[in-house]
C-alpha cells in the first residue's frame, strides 16, 4: 500500500473507482483509500484540533464514519480528500460539543509544557503549537458557514472550486465567506 | 492560502501512527461487518430457541456444542460460558430467595454470550422472556424477566439491565436500522457503540463502563444523530457478590484508590478487588494505580474546571492486557489539561508503567540529563513526567527495571505517552 500521496500513477485506480468498490463492501479498496489519504487527514485533523493525539483519534474516527457512509457519497473531482476533510470537520465539532470522550484522550499530549531554555527549536515549535491552538479556538467561534470554508480552504488548503462543489454553494459565496472569516480571525488573533 | 495565519507545516505520518490508525480503522470496520458466520450463529440460535428441551440438553453437554467462531463483530454463543454463568445466576437467585420470581432453570435458553476481560454476560430467554445474566469473578447480576415490556416497536429500544459494571442489555425493536447505543454521563463524557441484536428476541448488550446512576443512554440511528433518550433500566432482580474479594483500603494508596474508583463516572468490574499500587500527589492532582491479577488500571483525581469547586475522577483500565510485553506504558490523560478548562502551563502528566510482579525498582531516564528511580508496588510504577520535557507523540523514555536483588528484569525504551 502507498504512503499517503493522493496522486496516483497510471496503474493505480483513482479515488472514484476505489470508492465505488468500497461502497460495494470491498474493504481492500477502502484500505487503499486509507493508505492514500491518512497522512493528509491526520495533518488536517491536527489543524482542526491543535493536538496531535486528538488528531490521531479524529483521523481514525473520520475513516470509520467514511466507511459507514461510503454508499451515500459523491466525490468531488475524483478525490476523496475534500469529503474526508468535511467529515473530519464535522467530527471535530461533535467531539468539541461532546465535552471530549475520555477514551479519546488516552493518548493526549499535555498542553504546551514549560519551554526548555536550551532549545530554540523547541521553543519555536511550541510557539507554533500555541499559535495553532489560538487559531483553532478562533475558528470555533465563527458562524457555521464561515467555519466550514475556513476548515476546507484555509486549514485544508482545498481549492475554492472544490469547496463550492462540496458545500453546494457558488464559488463567489465561498470567497465571500472566506474573506469575512479571514478578517474576523485576524481581529480575534490580534486580540490574543 | 493558509500561510498568512502561520499554520504549521504538514508532517510526514510516522509509521507507528499509521499502523495504529490502520488497526483502529480495521477493527472498527470489523465491528460493523455483517458476516456469513453471523447468520450461521443466528441459525443455531433459532434452533435453540425452537425448543427448550433441545437447548437444555445441548447446553448441558458442552462438548457437543461448539461455540460459534469468535470472529470480531458477531454474536456468538459460548456454551460453556453460558451454562456456567446461568447456573451461577440461578444458584445466587436461590440463595437470595428470589428463585420464585423466575421461571425454572430448565426454561432458560441462552442466545448469545459476550465475554470481556473481567466479566461475561449471557443474553438468554427465561420462559420466552428476555433476560441477562452477568458474572465477574466475584459478582452476579441478573436482570428481572418480569420487567420486560410486551413488545418493542421498530426504531425503539428498551434497556432491561444497566449493571454496576457498566454493562447495558436491552431489546431492540425489529427492523431498526444501523442502531448504536450512545451514553452520556453527568460530567459530559460520552461515547457510542454499534449494537447487534439477536434475531430471535432482539436482545443486545453493550459495554458503557459508566456508572448507571450518572449515565443517560440513547438509541442512535441514521438521521437522528443526537439519538433518542432511553428510559433508565429497571433495578436488577439480583446483584450480589457471591464470591467476595476485597483488597486493602486502609493505607494512603488503598484509601486513595477506593475513593477514586468510587468517585469516577467510569466503572470497573471487581473494583473493590484491585490492590493499590503507587500513589502520586502534587498540588490538587492525584494519581493512583491498582492491580487485580493481570489487570491494571490508573485512577486520577483533579479539579473539575467545568464545575468549579468540584473534583472529578477518571479510571483508565489497561485495555491492552499483558500480551507479550513484560513492561509497558499505561495510557492516562493529562491532568489539568487546557482543553478541559485547566490553566495554561499548570497541567501535569503521569508516567505509569506495568512491570513484572517481582520488580522492586525502576529507573527512568527522560533524556534530559537526569534519571529518576521509583519504587515498584504490586508490579506497578509511576512518576510525574518532568515539566520541562519535550513531549511529542512518538517520544520515548529509557527504563531499567530491577528486582530486589538488583537483577535487571528489563532494560529498554518505552513510549512516553
Amino acid at each position: 500500500m502507498g504512503s499517503g500521496d493522493p496522486a496516483s500513477g497510471d496503474q493505480e485506480p483513482g479515488d472514484q473507482a476505489l470508492w465505488e468498490r468500497a461502497a460495494e463492501g470491498d474493504e481492500a479498496a477502502f484500505g487503499e483509500l486509507f493508505e492514500r489519504h491518512a497522512e493528509a487527514v491526520w495533518n488536517h485533523a491536527y489543524r482542526l484540533t491543535g493536538s496531535w493525539s486528538a488528531a490521531e483519534d479524529l483521523t481514525s474516527n473520520t475513516f470509520l464514519i467514511a466507511w459507514r457512509r461510503r454508499a451515500d457519497v459523491t466525490l468531488v473531482r475524483d478525490s476523496a480528500l475534500p469529503w474526508l476533510y468535511t467529515v473530519a470537520g464535522n467530527a471535530a465539532r461533535d467531539e468539541h460539543r461532546g465535552a471530549r470522550r475520555r477514551l479519546r484522550l488516552l493518548r493526549k499530549i499535555p498542553d504546551v509544557p514549560v519551554v526548555s531554555d536550551h532549545a530554540d527549536a523547541v521553543a519555536e515549535r511550541l510557539d507554533g503549537e500555541r499559535r495553532l491552538r489560538e487559531i483553532v479556538e478562533a475558528v470555533r467561534t465563527l458562524p457555521r458557514s464561515q467555519r466550514e470554508v475556513v476548515e476546507l480552504c484555509l486549514l485544508g488548503d482545498l481549492a475554492i472550486a472544490d469547496a463550492a462543489v462540496l458545500l453546494a454553494v457558488a464559488e463567489v459565496t465561498v470567497r465571500a465567506h472566506l474573506s469575512r472569516a479571514r478578517a474576523r480571525l485576524r481581529t480575534l488573533l490580534e486580540e490574543k | 492560502m493558509s500561510n498568512d495565519f502561520d499554520l504549521p507545516p504538514r508532517r510526514p505520518l510516522p509509521d507507528d501512527v499509521r499502523a495504529r490508525l490502520r488497526a483502529e480503522v480495521r477493527q472498527g470496520i470489523a465491528h460493523r461487518r455483517p458476516s456469513r458466520v453471523w447468520y450461521a450463529a443466528a441459525v443455531a440460535v433459532v434452533v435453540l430457541a425452537a425448543g427448550a428441551v433441545v437447548a437444555t440438553r445441548a447446553i448441558r453437554q458442552p462438548a457437543d456444542v461448539r461455540p460459534a467462531p469468535a470472529t470480531s463483530g458477531e454474536l456468538t454463543l459460548d456454551a460453556r460460558v453460558a451454562t456456567a454463568s446461568l447456573d451461577r445466576c440461578w444458584a445466587a437467585a436461590r440463595a437470595a430467595g428470589k428463585a420464585g420470581r423466575l421461571p425454572p432453570r430448565e426454561d432458560w435458553v441462552p442466545l448469545f454470550t459476550e465475554v470481556g476481560q473481567a466479566d461475561s454476560v449471557v443474553a438468554a430467554t427465561a420462559a420466552g422472556k428476555p433476560m441477562f445474566c452477568e458474572t465477574t469473578a466475584t459478582t452476579v447480576t441478573l436482570s428481572d424477566p418480569g420487567a420486560v415490556p410486551a413488545s418493542v416497536p421498530a426504531g425503539r429500544a428498551v434497556v432491561l439491565l444497566h449493571s454496576a459494571t457498566g454493562l447495558a442489555g436491552g431489546v431492540l425493536g425489529a427492523g431498526t436500522a444501523e442502531p448504536s447505543l450512545g451514553w452520556r454521563t453527568e460530567g459530559g463524557e460520552s461515547g457510542s457503540v454499534s449494537i447487534r441484536s439477536s434475531p430471535v428476541s432482539g436482545q443486545f448488550v453493550a459495554l458503557t463502563r459508566t456508572d448507571p446512576a450518572r449515565t443517560t443512554l440513547t438509541l442512535i440511528q441514521p438521521g437522528i444523530p443526537d439519538g433518542t433518550v432511553l428510559s433508565a433500566a429497571p433495578p436488577p432482580l439480583l446483584s450480589v457478590a457471591d464470591r467476595p474479594s476485597a483488597a486493602e483500603r486502609t493505607s494512603p494508596a488503598g484509601r486513595a484508590l477506593g475513593a477514586c474508583l468510587a468517585a469516577a463516572e467510569e466503572v470497573v468490574p471487581e473494583a473493590e478487588a484491585y490492590a493499590p499500587g503507587p500513589l502520586l500527589e502534587t498540588g490538587s492532582y492525584q494519581v493512583v494505580l491498582g492491580r487485580r491479577g493481570d489487570r491494571v488500571l490508573v485512577c486520577t483525581t483533579e479539579p473539575d474546571h467545568q464545575r468549579p469547586g468540584k473534583r472529578k475522577a477518571h479510571v483508565y483500565p489497561d485495555f491492552t492486557g499483558p500480551q507479550a510485553l513484560p513492561v509497558r506504558t499505561l495510557r492516562v490523560a493529562t491532568l489539568g489539561a487546557v482543553e478541559a478548562g485547566g490553566e495554561r502551563g499548570k497541567s501535569r502528566m503521569p508516567f505509569a508503567v506495568d512491570v513484572p510482579p517481582k520488580a522492586a525498582k525502576m529507573t527512568i531516564d527522560f533524556g534530559i540529563g537526569t534519571s529518576a528511580e521509583v519504587d515498584v508496588v504490586n508490579g506497578m510504577a509511576a512518576t510525574w513526567i518532568p515539566e520541562n520535557i519535550d513531549i511529542l507523540p512518538d517520544a520515548t523514555v529509557h527504563v531499567v527495571v530491577r528486582d530486589d536483588r538488583g537483577t535487571t528484569l528489563y532494560n529498554g525504551s518505552l513510549p512516553l505517552v
